[in-house]
C-alpha cells in the first residue's frame, strides 16, 4: 500500500495561512539541512495530490520555475510528477500531466493508495488538507512549524469531529528557525 | 535582570484549552520524564505569576499536595516549590488571597512586572493564566517561552496567541510520550 504524506507550512499556532490567505509569515530562507530533509521525504514520491485552489497557483508557478535552465531536480520533479487535483467544481482539465478527482475523497485516495507506485505527497491547500485529516487518510505528517504565531487564519483541523491524537515520529529543529514535526496516525 | 518565563501546554493547533476550558486532551500525557524537566525548570525560578482563574484552581490543589505524605518525591519537590515560592496574583476582583507567600498585585501589570524584574531574584514563572499571558504578550514583557506542543489537535478552543508574534526557538526536546517542548526567546531579548 502506498503511503500518503502531508507536507505543510504551519504557524506556531497551527495555521496554514492568514485569514485572507496571507503567507508573509513564512520563513523562506531555508538552511541546507532543511533542504536535505525535504529532499529525503520527496525522493520516494511519484505522485502529487492537490486541492483545486492550491493547484491553480502551484501548477503554473512550478512550470515557470522549471523553465529556468538553472532549475534544480526538485523543481523538475514538481512538474514531472503526475498530479491528481481534487475538485468539486472543475469539469474540464486545464493542466497537462494531471488528472482530476471528482468523486468521494475517501474512495479516490484509497484507490490511489492501492495502485502500484511510490509515495503520494499532499501539499494542501487548507480545505483539501482539512478533508484528508478529517477522514484520517494521511499516513505521515510533516508539519513545518514556522517561528511565528499569527493569531488567526486558516486551519487544517477545523473539520475534525473529535480530538485527533497523533504519534510523534520525530521533531527536528533547523537553524533557519523552522521545526519540523513528523507524526503518524495514533 | 530576572526573566519572565511563560510555560504553556498547547495542542497542535495552538489551543491551551478547549472552548470551555477543557484539558482532557493533555491529561493522558503526564509522565515522569516530563515531570522531571518541569521540576528542574521550576527550580530555576523563585516566583510565580498567576492569574485569578488559575490561582483559584492551583491554591487548593497544591496546598492539599503539601500535606499528602504519600506523594512521590518528585511531586513533593514540585509541590514544595509551588507552596514555598513567592506568588503574585493578578486579579481585578479578589480582595485577598490565602496561600503561603502569596500576595495580590497592587500596581498595574506593567509597573508590577518592571518592579519585579528590577528586584533581585531568579526567574519568574507563569503557568496557565491565559488572560494574564495575553496581557504580558501585549505589553511585550515575556522573555522566554516554554511551549509544550502536545501530539493532538482539537476542533476548537482557547488560543494562546491572539495576534502575531515572532519567536526565536533555540532548543527542542521530544518526549517519549510524543510531547515536543520548544524553548523560545522573544526577538527583543535575543
Amino acid at each position: 500500500m502506498r503511503k500518503l504524506k502531508l507536507q505543510m507550512q504551519v504557524s506556531l499556532d497551527g495555521f496554514v495561512a492568514g485569514p485572507d490567505n496571507e503567507m508573509d509569515w513564512m520563513t523562506l530562507d531555508w538552511d541546507d539541512k532543511l533542504k536535505e530533509y525535504v529532499q529525503e521525504i520527496t525522493e520516494p514520491v511519484d505522485t502529487i495530490i492537490l486541492g483545486r485552489v492550491l493547484a491553480e497557483g502551484f501548477i503554473p508557478v512550478w512550470k515557470e520555475r522549471a523553465a529556468d535552465p538553472a532549475a534544480d531536480a526538485f523543481t523538475h520533479k514538481m512538474v514531472d510528477a503526475p498530479k491528481v487535483v481534487f475538485t468539486q467544481t472543475l469539469t474540464e482539465n486545464p493542466w497537462g500531466n494531471t488528472t482530476l478527482a471528482t468523486g468521494d475523497i475517501v474512495k479516490e485516495i484509497n484507490n490511489l493508495k492501492s495502485q502500484l507506485g511510490g509515495d503520494i505527497m499532499a501539499y494542501g491547500g487548507a480545505t483539501f488538507a482539512s478533508a484528508l485529516i478529517k477522514h484520517n487518510l494521511i499516513d505521515e505528517y510533516h508539519l513545518f512549524v514556522n517561528p511565528v504565531a499569527i493569531g488567526k487564519g486558516k486551519s487544517i483541523y477545523g473539520s475534525l469531529e473529535a480530538n485527533l491524537p497523533l504519534k510523534l515520529v520525530k521533531a527536528t529543529a533547523f537553524e533557519c528557525g523552522i521545526t519540523v514535526l513528523c507524526y503518524h496516525p495514533a | 535582570m530576572r526573566r519572565l518565563v511563560v510555560s504553556m501546554n498547547i495542542t497542535l493547533n495552538g489551543f491551551m484549552a478547549g472552548p470551555n476550558g477543557e484539558l482532557d486532551w493533555h491529561e493522558p500525557y503526564w509522565d515522569e520524564e516530563m515531570g522531571t524537566i518541569i521540576t528542574q525548570q521550576l527550580g530555576d525560578a523563585d516566583t510565580l505569576l498567576i492569574g485569578r482563574n488559575t490561582y483559584e484552581c492551583m491554591a487548593p490543589y497544591w496546598q492539599a499536595q503539601h500535606s499528602d505524605i504519600s506523594a512521590p518525591r518528585e511531586t513533593m519537590d514540585f509541590a514544595d516549590m509551588m507552596n514555598r515560592y513567592e506568588k503574585v496574583i493578578f486579579s481585578k476582583t479578589l480582595k485577598s488571597v490565602s496561600w503561603h507567600n502569596a500576595r495580590l498585585a497592587k500596581r498595574p501589570l506593567g509597573k508590577e512586572i518592571k518592579a519585579l524584574k528590577a528586584s533581585q531574584g531568579k526567574d519568574m514563572m507563569v503557568y496557565g493564566s491565559g488572560e494574564l499571558v495575553t496581557q504580558l504578550i501585549r505589553l511585550n514583557l515575556v522573555d522566554k517561552y516554554l511551549i509544550w506542543i502536545y501530539p493532538v489537535a482539537i476542533k476548537t478552543g482557547r488560543p494562546l496567541f491572539k495576534s502575531r508574534l515572532n519567536i526565536v526557538p533555540y532548543k527542542t526536546k521530544a518526549f517519549k510520550n510524543g510531547v515536543v517542548l520548544m524553548y523560545c526567546k522573544t526577538k527583543m531579548s535575543s
